[in-house]
């Protein structure tokens, strides 16, 4: 059997506790993809991720100064917007929700020709396993200038969210600020690792980390090593993480424990 | 036992539908796939607006390869919809990644999308409505686990519990909060 044409059952979802695993990013690509299906196919699993991801949302809100959901006023579904706007006629005209124009019509290529994207088809999973990672939690700090602050923290509103192209943008219009710029740089690299945007990530990074008396030197090396491992480079990735060790710093035992299971990895190829 | 969203004969049902071009059919096609592949590429592509727009174009290029008949056993029509939006989003990050005009999205195009953020607060009220219904230490090891996203076995040397202690209240969590956002959904209290 392919491995894309791994097959999931619910109680394998559940047991596994795949949905999390999903929301968190650390499925391998065979296991997303065979979760994908399920959910496309299980309207039960899909309602219990639908679930588990606004639950998540409003837990990561209730942390943050963001607004409570409680306060804010709803609308109806989106999708039934969308339906209702989505129509194909008889003359092949088509109508989109945010555009309003008749674009050339997509290429269809046939779904049983399954093309995987550069990061599915390094030929190590074991190694991209390694490679993922939860985006760390930011913590407001107290004591910042008003003027860079409001852009700042609507980035970081997004970071939380998950939305990390959405932050990139305002996370790089503050980059230079001196009360914000250095957290906004660490945040804008880990975004744009998130956006496998892996050598722009791997850069910003790279010079924030480059100064080890930087008070954010240590979190810039660790997760530049992340970097290097999405890149499947895990000689520059053992490399940061040595970096890292060096400084003797609260990522010290992630880091060595990260560098010592790239190490068993490479010695048992 | 997976609980599909039509039933074998609805899908053979819809694709007839579809080949004909009934626009009930494409509506009904969009309500019953277009979250899911939202859903889907929102976690492919890490970026809700892109995602949206690759959504669009799954629905419209599902659509008109269906009209085509290009799908051949009607009864896969879920199986075809996720294909074209795996397709598409595989292109698209092909794109992104070779081209940095398309990684560099201009200014404008990432500005928050006020009808998402309001579905996404609607759904957010949901669920902390069904939060206050869970006990505080089922809602603590919830909260490590999705946000945090620790697994059993280090939930519990942060809480001193037994490892079995937290995959229990975890389980328990987890199907209590998953049945009151169904509950509340069904019975509309998450909207005023």
């Amino acid at each position: 059997m392919a491995a894309t044409d791994q097959v999931m059952t619910c109680d394998e979802i559940q047991a596994r506790g795949i949905a999390e695993d999903f929301l968190h990013n650390r499925l391998t690509a065979q296991e997303r993809e065979a979760y994908e299906r399920h959910f496309f196919d299980c309207d039960r699993c899909f309602a219990g991720l639908e679930a588990l991801r606004a639950v998540r949302a409003e837990l990561v809100a209730q942390r943050s100064p963001a607004v409570p959901a409680t306060a804010v006023r709803s609308t109806s579904n989106g999708w039934l917007a969308l339906a209702a706007m989505l129509v194909i006629g008889a003359g092949g005209a088509i109508f989109l929700m945010r555009t309003g124009s008749a674009p050339a019509p997509p290429p269809v290529t046939q779904p049983a020709e399954n093309t995987a994207p550069p990061i599915e088809a390094r030929p190590d999973d074991a190694i991209a396993r390694l490679a993922r990672f939860d985006p760390p939690p930011y913590t407001p700090a107290r004591l910042r200038s008003p003027a860079a602050s409001a852009e700042f923290d609507a980035a970081m509103r997004r970071y939380a969210g998950a939305d990390y192209a959405g932050a990139i943008r305002g996370l790089r219009s503050v980059s230079r600020d001196p009360d914000v710029g250095e957290t906004a740089r660490l945040f804008l690299g880990i975004s744009l690792l998130m956006t496998e945007q892996f050598d722009e990530g791997v850069g910003v990074l790279n010079a924030l980390g480059g100064d080890p008396r930087g008070a954010l030197a240590e979190d810039a090396r660790f997760f530049k090593a992340r970097g290097e491992l999405l890149r499947g480079n895990t000689a520059a990735a053992v490399a940061a993480l040595d970096q890292t060790i060096a400084l003797g710093g609260d990522r010290e035992p992630e880091a060595r424990a990260l560098r010592q299971a790239i190490r068993s990895l490479d010695g048992s190829k | 036992m997976a609980s599909p969203p039509l039933t074998a004969e609805a899908q053979i049902s819809l694709v007839e539908r579809l080949r004909a071009g009934d626009p009930d059919a494409e509506q009904e096609l969009a309500v019953i796939f277009g979250r899911r592949v939202q859903m889907m590429l929102e976690f492919r592509l890490r970026d809700r607006e892109t995602a949206r727009d690759v959504a669009q174009e799954t629905l419209v290029a599902a659509i008109v390869a269906l009209r085509e008949g290009k799908l051949r056993e009607s009864e896969r029509l879920s199986a075809f919809v996720y294909g074209v939006a795996r397709n598409l989003a595989n292109n698209f990050i092909r794109r992104r990644q070779g081209d940095p005009a398309v990684a560099e999205l201009e200014p404008g195009m990432v500005t928050a999308d006020a009808e998402e953020e309001m579905i996404d607060r609607s759904q957010r009220e949901l669920a902390s409505r069904a939060l206050a219904s869970l006990q505080k230490e089922d809602r603590e090891v919830l909260e490590l686990t999705l946000v945090d996203g620790l697994k059993p076995g280090e939930i519990a040397a942060r809480l001193r519990l037994g490892p079995d202690v937290v995959r229990t209240r975890k389980s328990r969590a987890m199907k209590r909060i998953i049945a009151e956002v169904q509950r509340l959904s069904r019975t509309g209290h998450g909207s005023h």
